[in-house]
């Protein structure tokens, strides 16, 4: 399950193949595993910080968080519109291109490619998408 | 001159004496036997299976945290894979008891020492050092407590519970690059964590392993 709200709090709550959450909750990052939690201060490393502040932005459809470190395309069939996010600078040494598919309907992220340097990628699919439901401040707690 | 010549020496000696390993205190050499990789208690399995670990490194105001991934590839072979939270990848590297492959390291990371660093902790912990499978090794006592015992392979020390057939840390104290590894939580024969220490450069990892349901 995402759960998210804005400007700054997502909670990543993965069921299989292993039970993992991790909540961001502006510049903190909370992993629970295994009965066990561990809170980490994402300014403690600008880089790591960076990456997440970048793919938050691009999970959320923000992209007007992005800065003009990365430059923007925008291509469109008839159910959606493809943004790519090109990095320039240092952020290409970390990422080749971020591919965010979004709904025309209602401009929801409906798919999400992180493709690496090495041509490695990461994948995010949002189905069953519920817009504006009543979340707990709990589900973001970083405590 | 001859006194000043025994006084250097008198130091020198006083001084490695001071830097004999502080795994092996209360320890008393026994014997040396050649000795198997199984009784250093290794826990990564053989098998074709993948561990994941919550992962955290710290190097001095720097931090990384995320996932490692670690699955056997073969004989003695693993590949070891560090990603973020969200699934990018941080290392890749494949290691086994003869070489280090790098497949990827993100570039802030990607320097020659710290990779030196990160093979040497791998080949540790994954039990891919060579003087682990047969060597010649100085096997230690605790007349205290006759289920502990340390074995020197090479220039590791392995202190090991005998009762409960697990590891508990391994030691290298060299004088510029000494490192430590402690391993507790045990679960099924595996350490549930796992701490590497590099104190000379500020240098801590520490693994959490994350059960699949």
């Amino acid at each position: 399950m995402f759960y998210y709200r804005k400007p700054d709090k997502i909670c990543l709550d993965y069921q299989k193949p292993v039970k993992y959450l991790i909540v961001i909750n502006g510049d903190k990052i909370r992993v629970d595993s295994d009965g066990k939690t561990n809170t980490y201060d994402l300014g403690r490393n600008k880089m790591m910080s960076q990456i997440n502040v970048l793919i938050s932005a691009c999970m959320t459809g923000d992209i007007d968080k992005l800065s003009s470190a990365y430059s923007l395309t925008v291509n469109e069939n008839d159910r959606q519109y493809l943004v790519g996010v090109l990095p320039s600078g240092s952020a290409k040494s970390y990422m080749k291109s971020i591919d965010i598919y979004l709904d025309k309907k209602d401009f929801s992220v409906q798919k999400l490619k992180i493709t690496e340097p090495s041509d490695d990628y990461t994948e995010y699919e949002f189905t069953a998408k519920k817009k504006n439901p009543l979340i707990p401040d709990a589900k973001f707690s970083v405590k | 001159m001859r006194n000043l010549v025994s006084s250097s020496l008198l130091i020198c000696l006083l001084l490695l004496a001071s830097c004999a390993p502080g795994i092996t205190k209360g320890f008393r050499k026994a014997t040396s036997m050649h000795v198997q990789k199984e009784a250093f208690y290794p826990f990564f399995p053989a098998a074709d299976s993948v561990l994941l670990f919550n992962m955290q490194i710290d190097f001095g105001k720097n931090h990384f945290s995320g996932i490692l991934l670690v699955k056997s590839t073969g004989k003695d072979r693993y590949r070891t894979v560090f990603t973020s939270h969200f699934g990018m990848s941080v290392f890749d590297f494949e290691v086994d008891s003869d070489s280090f492959r790098v497949n990827y390291c993100l570039e802030a990371l990607h320097k020659k020492r710290f990779l030196q660093i990160l093979e040497a902790d791998f080949s540790a912990l994954l039990f891919l050092n060579p003087e682990t499978d047969g060597s010649l090794s100085d096997i230690y006592v605790n007349d205290a407590a006759s289920g502990l015992e340390v074995i020197k392979a090479g220039k590791y020390y392995y202190l090991k519970n005998k009762v409960s057939e697990t590891l508990i840390a391994i030691e290298a104290p060299q004088p510029v690059n000494a490192r430590r590894y402690r391993f507790s939580d045990y679960k099924d024969k595996f350490p549930a964590l796992i701490q590497i220490q590099h104190s000379h450069i500020g240098l801590k990892m520490q693994l959490e392993r994350i059960n699949r349901e």
